[in-house]
Order: structure tokens, then sequence, then C-alpha cells
């Protein structure tokens, strides 16, 4: 076994995720190599070091702190997921309403845009009745 | 209640819920945060403002995944910007005792048993490590909080990173080498 792949199995196997034949393998390896044992005790120093590390708890007001926190923040962002419903509620009743308005205005608009189109055929002789109507309803339609 | 039963109610307007939440897993999220942070003292209020955004991301949340894993991502992602943004200031354990408890510290040190040597290099072992591992990159210093202090599975850290099992491997293997030439930079320094 070359030193660079034991390096790696060393690694595994301070994390006990090496088969019994890699076990194995590594050991012969690591008998007959001084820097792969001197790497083998320092990763496994590492680890235990770094598995005991004293870190201190939270303290007890932790959860009630955080939670006035959150309280308020809400109060002075007004952000509440009940409120953020009702927004998308609101936007949707909105996106309705427009479509709805589109459906019941679109035909009385069209029969304006005719008499618009008569108006224009007098001052126009020379354009027909079809590209003046279609010209208004693409105007019409751009309002919105 | 599991988490997401907590997180629908959360989210249909039961907040004070989201409580069970932060007691569930405040212990490890403080102390990702703490690792990664480079054990200053204001790493409650770090913790508590991250379970914040947690709090109003809860509708980003699919329900595909497991909460935790979605979660432990909004708490690296975030460690990672608390320590880019303040350029990680390094302090001993001991800021965290007020000056009158370090007198009492002396106290019981002075009266504690014949382990008081063998305690006193374990002691210094530990502020070496804690002092090395903030100085290393990133990738490094969240890979070894999560296998090493938090004792995630390789799988469980890989779907947190969102990377393959494989890599998890390497950059582990990776990190303690690094760490490891650190400390012995350290240890010659100091000698």
């Amino acid at each position: 076994m070359k030193c660079e792949n034991a390096e790696v199995m060393i690694s595994l196997h301070v994390d006990n995720k090496l088969s019994l034949e890699e076990v194995t393998s590594l050991m012969e390896h690591l008998n007959s190599c001084k820097k792969c044992r001197e790497n083998y005790k320092d990763f496994k120093d590492i680890k235990i070091v770094l598995s005991d590390l004293k870190i201190p708890e939270t303290s007890s007001a932790f959860t009630d702190s955080l939670m006035k926190r959150i309280t308020d923040s809400k109060k002075s962002s007004g952000i509440v997921f009940a409120n953020s419903l009702k927004k998308h509620f609101v936007m949707a009743a909105s996106f309705i309403f427009i479509v709805a308005a589109s459906v019941i205005f679109l035909p009385s608009k069209t029969q304006d845009t005719g008499a618009l189109a008569e108006y224009y055929l007098n001052y126009d002789q020379n354009a027909s009745i079809e590209e003046i109507y279609d010209e208004d309803i693409v105007s019409f339609l751009l309002l919105y | 209640m599991n988490d997401k039963d907590i997180i629908e109610k959360v989210l249909a307007g039961q907040e004070d819920l989201f409580r069970h939440i932060v007691d569930r897993y405040k212990d490890k999220v403080f102390s990702i945060i703490y690792s990664f942070c480079g054990y200053t003292s204001d790493c409650e209020d770090i913790a508590q403002t991250v379970f914040i955004k947690i709090f109003y991301s809860l509708n980003k949340f699919k329900f595909e995944s497991s909460f935790s894993t979605w979660m432990y991502r909004i708490v690296i992602n975030e460690s990672i910007n608390f320590a880019k943004k303040r350029k990680t200031k390094i302090v001993s354990l001991h800021e965290n005792f007020s000056d009158d408890n370090d007198e009492q510290q002396v106290i019981d040190f002075i009266k504690s048993d014949d382990n008081t040597e063998q305690k006193a290099i374990e002691r210094e072992m530990q502020q070496l490590v804690q002092n090395t591992l903030v100085k290393l990159k990133d990738n490094y210093k969240i890979i070894l909080t999560l296998r090493d202090i938090e004792n995630f599975s390789y799988e469980e850290i890989a779907q947190m990173l969102n990377i393959h099992v494989d890599t998890v491997k390497i950059r582990l293997f990776r990190a303690r080498k690094k760490m490891r030439e650190l400390l012995k930079e350290e240890s010659l320094y100091e000698m």
C-alpha cells in the first residue's frame, strides 16, 4: 500500500468506516511505516480532542428570549404567516377581477372601436375598416 | 409531535409551537455556530438570529426532505456569513467567564487532585485545537465540526452540504491533514 492511499484510509479508519479486510491491509502498512503510524496517532488525537471539546450550553432563557424576539420582529415588520396568506388571497382576487373586467369590457369597447373606425374611415378614405379596427384593439389591449 | 407536524401548525398560525423546534435543535445549532464563528461571547445572539431566519423561511420548506437537513443548511450558510462579516475574532474560552469566576477557577484549579497537571495539558490542547479549527478554510472547518464535534454520519453531512458521500470522505481527510499541519506549526511556534 502506498502512503498516499494509507493516509485516506487512516482518516476513514478513525471514523470506523473500513471493512475488516481494509483494516488488516492498513495495519500491515502501519507496522512497516513510521510516518503513517504517526499520522494515524495524530488523526486519532485530533478526533478525540474535537469530540471532547467543551461547548457551553445555551442559557436557560434562550428559547423564551428568542420567541420574544420573533414576536417583536413580527410587530415591527407586520410579517405574519396568516397575513402572508391574506396577501396572496388579495393578489389572487385582484388578478381574477382584472381578468373578469377584461372579459366584460372588451366586447363593449370593441363596439366603441367600431364607431371610432367609422370616424377614421371617413377621415382617411384609403384605410380599410379592418386595419383601423385591429389597431384600436391592439391599443386597447396595450392599456392593460 | 414530529418536526413536519409542528411546522405545518406553525405555518397555519400556531407560531408559538416553533419553541418546540428551538428546544429540539438549539444545542446542536449553537454548537455549530460556536465552533464555526470562533468561540466569541455573542454566539448565543447569533444562534437566535439564525433561528429567526429559519422561522421566517419556514414557508419555503418543501416538506420533501428532512426538516433538520434543510435547517442545518441554513445554519451552515448563516455561520459562514457571520464569520465573514466580522472576520472571526478568536478569543479564549475563558472570555465566557466573568472576572469573579476567573478567581474561583484558579481556586478550584489549586484545590484539584493529582490530575491537575494532566487536566492542564488537556485544557491547553483543547485551546490549541479550538484556535486552530477557526483558522481552517470554511469547507474544512464545517466538515470537521459536523463530523467530529457533532457526530453526524457521512450520509447526513453529504445531504446537508449537498455533496457526494465520497466527497465527504476526501474532504474530511484533507481537513484533518490541514488541521494536523497547523497544529504542528502552532506547537513549534509555542515551543
